[in-house]
């Protein structure tokens, strides 16, 4: 018999002995009747223009010359399973970690006492979208941030995405894209047909800024996010702001909807004060115990509300005197909100340290957590050109230099001169005793920062925090400042 | 979500389980792994692995504590994975705790070369059954949970090194014992 006998005979001791042994205890079997549902949805908008007077006040409606079709679930799930799903989520997981580090601190800054959301998969969906429709310079800028080496490997990428988050039965994530092209401008084919078959993207055309246009655009952004969008998307419109004429708008959507595993009862949701930047406020707060892993960072506390189906939405309250936006520009707290498992595992040499110096590192416990969590309705809609810009991509925003020859007809990319003249992202996420919903869009026109000393601890959301809805494959479907409920 | 709900999903050949049991047992899991094997990398393939484990044994298998049966696969597939390339010096964490073990081997030239996993476990719980429930507790937490000494002795109030002595103590009694069951001599 040698050691590796006795490590496999402790291997298999009875589980009464493991569970006596482990941390956390059973979880209650006392499950609430009334759950609440997490909601959200989101848009990216980016309107392509040329420098041309649009004279047209005719009325047309919108008619569709490629439209996406979405795989019924159960076929999804024989065309996807597990083991594919599991070797698309280790291709992508890392870039994809990346990008969200890089981009939520710019999307989040400066809320200057307000609330603002962002959802990373929308941004990167609608940018993968737009390497289709330029070149050069362009669209190196584009892969660049999205640390594609070739336009095969973000084609793969956005197609595995798009898979491994599809989910429509009582959970929904549905990531939807459409263009909207002038009726009087040529465009190639081929690269709309790419559009359909990798990004699901349906293409229309008709009169730009009708208000017919307007009204189905109005349309499909409602039907591909619940309505949740549906104040938000009133305003839409393929109408440039300034006397420019509109090309064509690209729509990139995120909806999702959800339950809470282990929902709020309603009976226990109580008004209570929420120190929001400027006054207090009274808000409904939603109280639950739970047995969930309870995590510490540097500058913040932690903890993760798991929803039906797939994902989980996370809650990160910065210490006191540490505001969301302090959280933005700290490297722990990002890697926490991007990249869980490299934030709970140290790096190889610190464990090599751990294990022969026995040095504690733990960072995170499972233990009873008494939840107190504010209802909320958040919406926001941001501006991302400059963001975009501070990133790196610049030639698309300007006219002469953009590139967008793969989107027309050949010739008339010299005689038009497109570029981007507005990227809007709204975005609306609401929770309540049953679960999450959120939607967005872009349109491309206490202290709590030390390990807890008992096995239960308050987590409190009584003042601005952050959160985050993740899928099921980690990645960050939205990420938030809450700064008034 | 209930473990017994995650099972019935496994049967159910609903690969919703792979993505609760990873919310719920992944970190546990994520953690014996890596201190087992000291790296990041392998032991997140490891946590892979057993997932893929998991779903290819329930069905049949219904485990009656889903935590200790995940724990299980993947402190074997770990040690699978230290055997492979035991010689590199990145498997510390398994070094450790196996140099430690080294203590429990019975003495002897003629020592049983093999013994039934299952009877040395028997042989190991029944041991444990008769110490105090907190020497119970500790070792466990200290050879199946892999945790740190020093963090033993932070949770117990303890200085690491009398928490150090503590399980020299337990190691040597479990040898004593594996003994007198004529495991060894």
């Amino acid at each position: 018999m040698n050691r590796e006998d006795i490590f496999n005979g402790i291997t298999g001791i009875r589980d009464d002995q493991i569970s006596e042994a482990a941390h956390g205890r059973k979880r209650s079997r006392n499950r609430r009747l009334v759950w609440m549902s997490a909601v959200a949805a989101c848009l990216v908008v980016v309107l392509v223009t040329v420098n041309i007077w649009n004279p047209s006040g005719r009325i047309l409606t919108a008619y569709a010359i490629a439209q996406a079709e979405y795989p019924k679930q159960e076929e999804h799930r024989d065309a996807w399973k597990v083991e594919k799903k599991d070797e698309a989520i280790r291709e992508y997981k890392g870039t994809l970690a990346e990008f969200e580090k890089t981009v939520v601190p710019g999307l989040l800054s400066g809320t200057e006492g307000e609330n603002r959301i962002c959802s990373p998969l929308n941004v990167y969906m609608a940018l993968s979208m737009l390497t289709e429709l330029t070149d050069g310079e362009s669209r190196t800028q584009i892969l660049k941030l999205l640390d594609c080496d070739s336009m095969e490997t973000a084609r793969s990428r956005a197609d595995a995405l798009w898979n491994v988050n599809y989910k429509d039965d009582k959970t929904v994530c549905l990531l939807a894209n459409s263009l909207w092209l002038n009726k009087n401008i040529p465009f190639e084919q081929r690269t709309m047909d790419t559009l359909a078959v990798t990004y699901h993207a349906s293409s229309f055309q008709g009169e730009m800024g009708s208000a017919g246009y307007d009204r189905a655009l109005r349309s499909w952004v409602n039907q591909n996010t619940g309505g949740h969008l549906k104040e938000q998307a009133a305003g839409l419109s393929l109408k440039p702001a300034s006397d420019d004429l509109a090309v064509m708008t690209l729509l990139s959507t995120v909806y999702f909807r959800a339950k809470w595993n282990d929902a709020f009862k309603s009976r226990d949701t109580e008004p209570g004060t929420f120190h929001a930047p400027d006054k207090e406020q009274t808000v409904d707060f939603m109280h639950q115990t739970e047995d969930g892993n309870y995590y510490w960072g540097e500058k913040f506390s932690a903890a993760e509300k798991s929803l039906e189906g797939s994902g989980s939405m996370w809650f990160l309250l910065p210490d006191e005197g540490v505001s969301p936006e302090d959280l933005l520009s700290d490297e722990d707290a990002l890697l926490f909100l991007t990249d869980r498992e490299k934030w709970e595992n140290p790096e190889e040499e610190e464990i090599a340290q751990f294990l022969t110096d026995d040095t504690e590192s733990e960072r995170s416990k499972y233990m009873k957590i008494n939840f107190l969590v504010p209802k909320f309705d958040v919406r926001s809609n941001l501006d991302l050109a400059k963001s975009l810009q501070k990133l790196g991509i610049t030639d698309v925003f300007q006219t002469g230099i953009a590139d967008f020859s793969p989107m027309l007809a050949a010739g008339k990319e010299e005689e038009l001169s497109p570029y981007i003249s507005e990227v809007r992202h709204a975005v609306r996420v609401t929770i309540d005793e049953e679960g999450c919903e959120a939607a967005s869009y872009i349109e491309i026109p206490g202290a709590g920062a030390a390990a807890p000393a008992s096995d239960t601890v308050d987590f409190v959301l009584d003042r601005p925090f952050l959160f985050a809805i993740t899928s099921a494959d980690g990645s960050l479907l939205y990420a938030g400042i809450v700064n008034r409920p | 979500m209930e473990d017994q709900e995650i099972i019935r999903l496994y049967h159910q050949r609903d690969e919703n389980a792979i993505t609760q049991t990873e919310k719920k047992h992944g970190v546990f899991c994520r953690r014996l792994a890596i201190r087992i094997l000291s790296n990041r990398q392998d032991a997140e393939e490891c946590v892979n692995d057993t997932w893929m484990a998991a779903w290819n044994r329930m069905p049949p298998d219904w485990p009656r504590s889903l935590r200790a049966f995940l724990g299980r696969i993947t402190r074997n597939i770990s040690i699978s994975r230290f055997r492979f390339s035991h010689a590199s010096k990145r498997f510390a964490g398994m070094e450790l705790l196996l140099s430690e073990l080294e203590e429990c081997v019975p003495g002897g030239e003629a020592a049983e070369q093999m013994l039934e996993q299952q009877v040395l476990s028997e042989i190991i719980a029944g041991w444990l059954d008769g110490l105090e429930s907190s020497d119970r507790v500790l070792f466990v937490r200290r050879y199946w949970y892999g945790e740190s000494v020093k963090g033993l002795a932070f949770s117990h109030g303890e200085t690491p090194n009398r928490m150090a002595r503590r399980m020299q103590r337990l190691r040597q009694s479990l040898r004593t014992v594996l003994e007198k069951e004529g495991v060894e001599i």
